[in-house]
């Protein structure tokens, strides 16, 4: 009978769904969300009146709901529907371009940062020159792609005029600044924050200026077609599509040898193992480390030390074929003195290779004086 | 534990049903008292004992009037139901506003008294009106007394309107209690009613919610535009959250045989404050008047009588849904408008064409919810300021631009929704077909919103 048939659909749906809820294997970890999914919380005579345990408990049912990560990217998709375009961690631009929600700036950070800066330039007394290769953000080079209205780079203007006062002591670039519109190349990754090879190479091209290898005389190629990059890892949803990575591939016949810390030498300058992992943008160089030292085959005495966040990675392949030596120093992992590294007399040129916001924000600047 | 969740929907939920319509007739009040102690224990374990201290006091206090009343002891009665009620109020006023007097008297005489450190018991705002509004209903002889403690705790403890309404009085339900059967008109009217409030719970009160909670965080620069747009989430939150709640309350009650009154109607299509509290929060509307409003003397007596009467009803209404000042404000608020609407407006209403009292009504009704968001008046007076442009405060702004242009369709939605076109739109053009495709989609869409759930607030943690 017609009456019936609501009632059938409920309860299969409401039952079914709590049967095989219960019935199906619970996972350990969401790739998808990049996170660790709440276990089966054990109950003894100790917690059973606990609150704890019945908020593992309700966690529990969420993070092992069956088919979980279809409906979180059913969830999305519904918010992209109502005309959403942010979830609270990316923005989800035109052409599949996402961009990451930014946290508002620290005034007090940047002036920090630019004084140890200053106080780092006072220090080597003027004996190297020393130049800055400052990224900017995505959503600053392709404006075109963020959603309408979204307040992204609200604060970037505020950030550049307080970099922009140590310019007459420090060389500071912007790579991509003659690149007004967009080329053929894509120079960031759509789902990742970093830059794509061409990237990199264009601030290649910006450092070394008319001693640049030509493009076409690297040899770049595509090394993966299914990169889910650093945005996507906060947009739940399945539905979104992947980067390629390209690489310079055969940067090792222009290495001699890559020490990390001092103490371990690496085969190769990339990390293939990275790319069946989720953070496959760590195929370049295995990630980053306090020290990297480089010495190329490219005999012409030319030592340069570059400060350097992540985003150096992808840049310094295009190095090895312009200086003999080349030293990576992440200061976020860089414990030790780097007035002993006794730069002026170790090398020809310092450069800071950073992307804009981290020279700005990253707390870890200041030890460049230690 | 709350009806919008996985925990509720996919454990709680399919075991007392299963439960439920296997137990054989007697047993299935006593079926309801267990899962429903269970889902009050499963939030609050310590706190039960309270409701259960609730439950035996109008138990004995009720047999205790109905019999002093049959002796034709009147004076016995009475004193057994100010029993009752002050020691229902009492437990009401230590809970939820010991520290409300604390902290005033500690200001007003410079003192420093620490405040306790206890926590509101979920519901005690709900039942305890309830467990009264028996007590008060013998006494009057317009209910039945009940002998079996087990099935007037059924009524006390009955999960679906439990923790956040609708008022049931116990005459509403006696017969049910008692004796009910369920038919599958029932059973289907309470599945959509479920389904409905359910989304609107999850699908729009939850979203919209999130962004006051982010207008009202103070991140993003002032701007009329923002301040309209956020207390205009927020109106939308507190009426899809509730009546949604409401709804999922009603439809579980029709799934057991049970049919609780309405709680809303449509109140934001309201043409003025007075059918606005017609249409909203119907059950405390009923509630005040029944107990408090008709006892002093309701509409009858002289006009400072009517006007004192109306001024005690708004101001105990304002704070029984908060204890601060802002609440008191907002009850107070309301009375003035109501005694306008009344001696005043009334004669000369039918006057102003029908579009402008209902923009009218919005806004002042807008300007209440600013009052009942922040519990700091100053608070609540710069949220106004900012509305009106008081502060030089810009028009707009990029980022309002943005909230405007992402949410645009959600607002059309809720606007919509707020009003009967929808019901309208289904009663003309009865389809089971679409009506279950549109319950199952509802339904699964709201799974969805639960299983991701960062953000899923209970905005009845105070009541």
């Amino acid at each position: 009978m017609k009456n019936k048939n609501k009632i059938i659909l409920f309860s299969s749906v409401l039952f079914g769904l709590s049967i095989f809820n219960i019935a199906s294997k619970d996972r350990v970890f969401s790739n998808l969300e990049n996170r660790v999914l709440m276990q089966k919380p054990e109950i003894n005579s100790n917690n059973i009146l606990s609150s704890e345990l019945r908020d593992n408990f309700e966690t529990y049912t969420n993070d092992q709901f069956i088919f979980r990560d279809q409906w979180v990217s059913l969830k999305t998709l519904s918010d992209l529907a109502f005309g959403k375009k942010d979830n609270g961690r990316v923005y989800f631009g035109k052409d599949g371009f996402l961009f990451d929600v930014e946290a508002s700036l620290d005034e007090t950070q940047v002036d920090k940062n630019m004084a140890s800066i200053l106080s780092f330039n006072e220090g080597l007394e003027n004996k190297l020159p020393i130049t800055a290769i400052l990224v900017p953000n995505k959503s600053s080079i392709y404006p075109q792609f963020v959603p309408k209205f979204a307040p992204i780079d609200m604060e970037a203007s505020l950030m550049k005029e307080k970099i922009d006062r140590i310019n007459t002591f420090i060389n500071i670039r912007y790579p991509f600044e003659a690149y007004a519109s967009i080329e053929e190349s894509l120079l960031y990754y759509k789902t990742d924050h970093h830059w794509t090879a061409d990237g990199a190479y264009i601030a290649y091209k910006d450092l070394v200026q008319n001693k640049a290898v030509l493009y076409e005389d690297f040899n770049i190629d595509t090394v993966s077609t299914n990169f889910y990059g650093s945005n996507y890892r906060k947009a739940n949803s399945t539905y979104i599509k992947p980067d390629s990575i390209n690489s310079v591939i055969d940067v090792d016949d222009y290495i001699e040898s890559i020490l990390i810390d001092d103490t371990q030498e690496l085969n190769s300058y990339y990390a293939p193992a990275y790319l069946n992992k989720t953070d496959q943008y760590s195929y370049f160089l295995g990630g980053d480390y306090g020290k990297v030292d480089i010495t190329t085959t490219f005999k012409n005495g030319q030592r340069i030390i570059i400060f350097k966040d992540s985003f150096a990675n992808a840049f310094v392949p295009y190095l090895t074929r312009n200086f003999e030596k080349i030293t990576m120093i992440d200061l976020r992992y860089f414990n030790s003195s780097i007035k002993d590294l006794n730069l002026q007399n170790n090398y020809d040129q310092v450069l800071f290779l950073y992307n804009i916001q981290t020279f700005a924000q990253d707390k870890n600047l200041s030890k460049i004086n230690k | 534990m709350v009806f919008s969740s996985i925990l509720f929907l996919f454990w709680f939920l399919p075991i007392t049903l299963l439960l439920y319509f296997l137990a054989p007739k007697k047993y299935k009040n006593i079926v309801l008292l267990i899962c429903s102690l269970f889902f009050y224990a499963w939030g609050e374990p310590k706190y039960i004992l309270i409701m259960i201290f609730s439950t035996v006091l109008d138990f004995t206090t009720g047999k205790m009037v109905a019999r002093a009343k049959q002796d034709g002891n009147i004076n016995q009665a009475k004193r057994w139901l100010w029993l009752s009620i002050s020691l229902n109020l009492g437990s009401l006023m230590f809970f939820k506003y010991s520290n409300f007097f604390i902290t005033n008297i500690n200001s007003l005489f410079s003192l420093n008294f620490k405040i306790l450190n206890i926590k509101l018991p979920i519901g005690i705002s709900f039942y305890t009106f309830q467990t009264m509004s028996y007590t008060i209903d013998i006494y009057r002889g317009e209910a039945k007394t009940q002998h079996n403690i087990f099935d007037f705790a059924t009524y006390v403890t009955l999960f679906p309107q439990l923790i956040a309404g609708p008022i049931v009085r116990y005459q509403d339900i006696q017969d049910e209690l008692n004796e009910r059967s369920i038919s599958l008109t029932q059973i289907n009217s309470g599945i959509n009613r479920f389904v409905i409030g359910l989304a609107k719970k999850v699908l729009l009160a939850n979203n919209i919610g999130l962004v006051w909670e982010q207008i009202s965080s103070g991140q993003y620069n002032s701007s009329v535009l923002l301040h309209w747009i956020g207390i205009l989430c927020f109106a939308f939150q507190i009426y899809f959250d509730f009546s949604g709640y409401s709804d999922m309350a009603i439809g579980l009650g029709s799934m057991f045989g049970f049919n609780f009154p309405e709680n809303f109607n449509y109140p934001y299509m309201s043409k003025s404050i007075t059918e606005f509290w017609r249409r909203w929060h119907m059950t405390l509307g009923i509630w005040f008047r029944e107990y408090v409003y008709i006892p002093l003397g309701g509409n009858r007596g002289s006009r400072f009588m009517q006007i004192r009467n109306i001024f005690v009803v708004w101001i105990l209404t304002g704070i029984w849904h908060g204890a601060s000042w802002n609440f008191a404000i907002w009850g107070l608020y309301f009375a003035v408008l109501l005694l306008i609407e009344k001696f005043i407006v009334q004669r000369f209403i039918h006057k102003i064409p029908k579009i402008m009292r209902h923009v009218g009504t919005l806004v002042l009704i807008l300007i209440s919810w600013v009052i009942f968001a922040f519990d700091s008046l100053d608070m609540g007076l710069h949220y106004l300021s900012n509305m009106f442009a008081l502060n030089g405060t810009p028009l707009y702004t990029q980022e309002a631009l943005y909230i405007l242009s992402t949410q645009f369709i959600m607002l059309i939605i809720l606007s919509i929704a707020s009003t009967n076109v929808f019901k309208k739109i289904s009663l003309k053009y009865k389809n089971p077909i679409v009506e279950n495709l549109v319950m199952l989609m509802l339904f699964m869409l709201s799974v969805a919103y639960l299983v991701d759930s960062t953000y899923n607030p209970f905005l009845y943690f105070r009541f």
